[in-house]
């Protein structure tokens, strides 16, 4: 080996050492101090937030609400408070949890509020990168809709509900009920969105074993359109793509409907209902504004704002827009921890039914 | 003066002074890029996941299920299928155009010359994307037309299936092959063709025994181009491949990273497995075209090409062209435009045209990722092409220049990147920023480490090509007359490779803007890049909004390749 060689080793090795220390240093925003804020409870809490706030001039919310909704409620957010500039990373829930994640893990804390699924934000609390908080609004939900330890309270509910396309099948002729679905003319026809495993264990938990894996296993020899994202689902039940599909948020087809498209939608029974909730990561940059949010989302406005644009509320006193979203039809809600314990199970069952057989 | 004749022998020798401390600084910073990833990609594969805070523990089990598993033979044998579908589908296309415009007397095929570098600017993911929307059994518009023109009953073509991925693949690498294909006829003597014809050989029988067999070395290089890109492209797996269940190891990859909790050491197995594959393709490479010097088809002796007068064939040749245009360019983006100015989704109709509407442009910029992508992109793009060439530059010369001991290693690093898929890097680069304390996760920094990484063989290639043409003695004179070594660099070297430098610094400029297979894994809000908002908006449904940003992109692509052209033709003048 060469003396340049060597030299080129030793260089790489002191490369490879001197990168270590700014771990130790620690780019994190102090977790402790996110606490304090976060577990605020005294009389001048808003002043003490807005003034943190102010300093602080930022919030990144990390969400899976389309970019049609969490856009115009950020732009809210910020006409009450214009001192800050408030920013939405949108993707599909799963892939929001997979991308805090990592970034937790390589050191990276950009996300000031995670909005979600239940079973998203499980995730992410499963990994310890949570923190538990306390807002007065919590107070106007059902004890179902917000976490015993505190670290998350529901925003809104996604209905998975039956939309078709109106140029391609009749009101009289599309499914009414489940088995409906399992009728010989819809073959090929059924799109089918591709993470929706709570779809399964919420009918299986349901209707029982026995008869939800007999319906899941005459479904799976449909053809299914398997695509990924419910907006996307929506769009190509529009474009006539996927005639008909039984996992589309209700709210979708509604909104598409209200514009003119070839949409409609009805329940099926029970429906399926997906818990979305707020939560706070633990290095949260800028604590102060993500309270704020909290308060605001959860606010009978906040809320209201939701339901005017669409979105189905979790607040007990705010109606959908038109209610018959959330009214007229019983639904099932699993509890997302019960769910991500037996997550595994669900995921093999759905992979093994729904996703490889086609 | 005479100087002793001794210190001229080994010229440029080397000496412990700026080359040294170059050598040693772009070595390591080279061993640093390519050394690192791949370390931590095997080191990283034999553990489990993470999962709530608990480090993951050694574990084969990752490469028994990547290797032994039965569902992996399907993956391979997809992967082997596709790749070489793809290989077939863009050489007899880019092949036969090539013949076309080169070799016979067709109208319209200075035209198409011309205009044979507008299909490469379409980026691949939407070309993708503009596809789907040809060739989807129920709104695939070639489908409908078919149906209606054909009175069918079911749609002809089904994009979701193993040939539909073929197709679209193939037709977006064709208009390389055209370029190859183009170079290779055009250096080869006619006279060859000629004698053939006049000894009673028919058109085809030329074609085939002549002008095919004379080219193996570039086929074969071609065809193992195509081969290794259809292997690591990731776009059209993951567009198409995924919804129709139809696995490559790409996608598999990008599934394994995408599920909770994420498995970045099953990823890292099945990366290996297809660096496996890419090695060998390379290796292959590197012999077939080491030895092209059996085939010296390039010789002193001047000619011009000879056209075959094609008869009233030459028209069906022409018609060859436009339908390649159409099916390349003008059906592509007319779905992109369409569909950027609509609602949602309509057919073409006469009663569609009253929902056309503007308002998808205005709503892509007000979100404010979508100006930022664009000032990513373009800064990481140009940063990129430059760092490349720079370093490059150093090393080529290092390489072909000096005698120092070990520049062979310093070679085989720079051009170790190949063997890197795109999928493969950025789940190597995930592997070496969340172990190593340095946290550039998520930042524009990591994207660009990927770039210049993955890159770095371009930028050697016209380098080093580029030195070996440059006779050195307009170095040794500057040498003799005692210029230093960063003088005689600055001055003479960069200068004389400014050619080499300029079409390297383009090449990786287009290659990085259009770079997703290793963003999509690395990105995160605030350092978004162009082909991860595209890909984005695709996830999430917004269709229109996606061909908005397309049409923009596409137009203004062009207007940067016209550009570029005028100055490059400026430059070469």
């Amino acid at each position: 080996m060469s003396i340049v060689m060597r030299t080129a080793a030793v260089v790489l090795v002191t490369l490879m050492v001197i990168t270590v220390p700014p771990a130790a240093l620690g780019w994190a925003q102090n977790a402790s101090a996110v606490a304090r804020v976060a577990n605020y409870k005294g009389t001048e809490r808003q002043t003490m937030l807005e003034e943190g706030a102010r300093k602080e001039g930022a919030l990144m919310m990390y969400t899976s609400m389309d970019l049609e909704e969490s856009h115009p409620l950020m732009e809210g957010f910020m006409k009450k408070y214009p001192f800050i500039k408030g920013e939405v990373y949108r993707a599909s829930g799963e892939d929001v949890a997979q991308k805090l994640i990592t970034e937790y893990r390589g050191r990276k804390y950009v996300a000031d509020i995670f909005e979600g699924t239940g079973i998203d934000i499980a995730k992410m609390l499963n990994e310890q990168y949570g923190q538990a908080f306390y807002t007065p609004r919590a107070a106007s939900y059902p004890r179902q809709g917000q976490d015993p330890k505190g670290f998350w309270v529901a925003t809104r509910y996604n209905m998975l509900a039956l939309g078709w396309n109106t140029n391609l099948v009749t009101a009289a002729d599309a499914p009414k009920q489940y088995t409906d679905l399992l009728d010989a003319r819809w073959r090929g026809k059924i799109g089918i969105e591709a993470d929706d495993q709570i779809w399964l264990a919420t009918l299986l938990e349901h209707w029982g074993e026995s008869r939800g894996m007999e319906f899941f296993r005459r479904l799976s020899e449909q053809q299914l359109l398997i695509r990924k994202g419910h907006t996307l689902l929506a769009n190509l039940v529009v474009a006539g793509e996927a005639p008909i599909s039984p996992t589309l948020y209700n709210h979708r087809p509604q909104i598409l409907k209200r514009r003119g498209a070839p949409i409609d939608w009805r329940p099926l029974e029970p429906v399926v209902a997906v818990i979305h909730v707020i939560s706070l990561p633990k290095n949260a940059p800028h604590p102060h504004a993500a309270m704020l949010f909290i308060d605001h989302l959860l606010s009978p406005d906040g809320q209201q704002a939701l339901a005017k644009l669409g979105r189905i509320p979790a607040h007990s006193f705010v109606n959908a827009d038109p209610p018959e979203l959330n009214r007229g039809f019983v639904y099932k809600a699993l509890d997302p921890v019960v769910f991500l314990t037996k997550y595994a199970r669900y995921d093999q069952l759905w992979q093994e039914m729904i996703i490889r057989r086609r | 003066m005479a100087a002793p004749a001794d210190s001229l022998a080994p010229p440029l020798r080397f000496r412990v002074d700026a080359p040294t401390l170059l050598l040693i600084g772009a070595g390591a910073l080279v061993g640093y890029l390519t050394l690192f990833p791949l370390f931590f990609l095997v080191y990283g594969s034999f553990f489990t996941p993470t999962v709530g805070g608990v480090a993951g523990t050694f574990t084969l089990d990752n490469f028994v299920k990547a290797y032994a598993d039965r569902s992996t033979l399907s993956v391979l044998l997809n992967s082997i299928v596709f790749s070489a579908g793809t290989t077939a589908v863009a050489f007899v296309i880019g092949t036969g155009l090539a013949w076309i415009t080169e070799r016979t007397n067709a109208p319209l095929r200075r035209l198409f010359f011309a205009m044979s570098l507008i299909p490469l600017i379409i980026p691949g993911i939407l070309f993708t994307v503009s596809w789907i929307f040809l060739l989807s059994p129920r709104i695939g518009l070639i489908n409908l037309w078919l149906k209606d023109l054909l009175r069918l009953a079911e749609s002809p073509f089904n994009v979701y299936s193993l040939p539909g991925m073929i197709w679209v693949e193939g037709l977006h690498w064709s208009p390389i092959v055209y370029l190859l294909m183009t170079a290779a006829f055009r250096s080869m003597d006619p006279a060859l063709e000629e004698s053939a014809l006049m000894s009673g050989a028919g058109l085809g029988a030329t074609f085939y025994h002549v002008t095919l067999k004379l080219n193996v070395p570039t086929i074969l290089s071609v065809f193992l181009l195509l081969f290794l890109r259809g292997l690591e492209t990731f776009e059209v797996p993951a567009i198409i491949g995924l919804p129709a269940g139809i696995h490559v190891f790409t996608s598999r990859i990008f599934t394994a990273i995408k599920s909770y909790p994420s498995d970045f050491g099953l990823a890292g197995a099945y990366s290996t497995f297809l660096m496996v594959l890419t090695s060998a393709g390379i290796a292959a490479y590197a012999r077939v075209t080491r030895e092209a010097t059996r085939f010296a088809t390039v010789t002193g002796k001047g000619f011009r090409p000879r056209v075959i007068d094609l008869g009233p064939w030459r028209y069906l040749a022409a018609a060859v062209i436009v339908a390649y245009l159409a099916v390349m360019v003008v059906l592509p983006v007319f779905v992109l435009l369409w569909n950027s100015l609509l609602p949602f989704y309509i057919k073409p109709s006469v009663a569609a045209l009253s929902r056309l509407t503007l308002e998808n442009y205005p709503f892509v910029f007000k979100l404010p990722k979508t100006t930022r992508a664009i000032v990513n992109s373009v800064a990481l793009s140009v940063a990129s092409a430059t760092i490349i060439m720079l370093l490059t530059a150093v090393v080529a010369w290092i390489v072909v220049r000096t005698r120092v001991r070990g520049r062979w290693l310093l070679d085989h690093l720079a051009s170790m990147p190949l063997i890197f898929p795109s999928v493969v890097m950025g789940v190597a680069l995930i592997w070496v920023y969340l172990t190593l304390p340095i946290p550039i996760y998520g930042t524009i920094w990591i994207l660009l480490v990927a770039y210049v990484t993955r890159f770095l063989p371009y930028g050697m290639r016209a380098c080093s090509s580029g030195l070996v043409a440059i006779h050195r003695e307009l170095e040794e004179a500057a040498e003799i007359s005692g210029a230093p070594w960063r003088r005689t660099f600055g001055s003479i070297v960069l200068p004389l490779l400014r050619p080499a430098l300029l079409a390297g610094w383009m090449y990786v400029v287009i290659v990085s803007i259009r770079e997703l297979g290793s963003s999509i894994f690395l990105w995160g809000p605030g350092a978004e890049v162009l082909s991860v908002i595209i890909f984005d908006f695709w996830q999430t449904g917004h269709f229109q909004e996606l061909c908005a940003l397309g049409v923009m992109l596409v137009v203004s692509l062009l207007a940067l390749a016209l550009v570029s052209q005028r100055l490059g033709q400026r430059v070469s003048a």
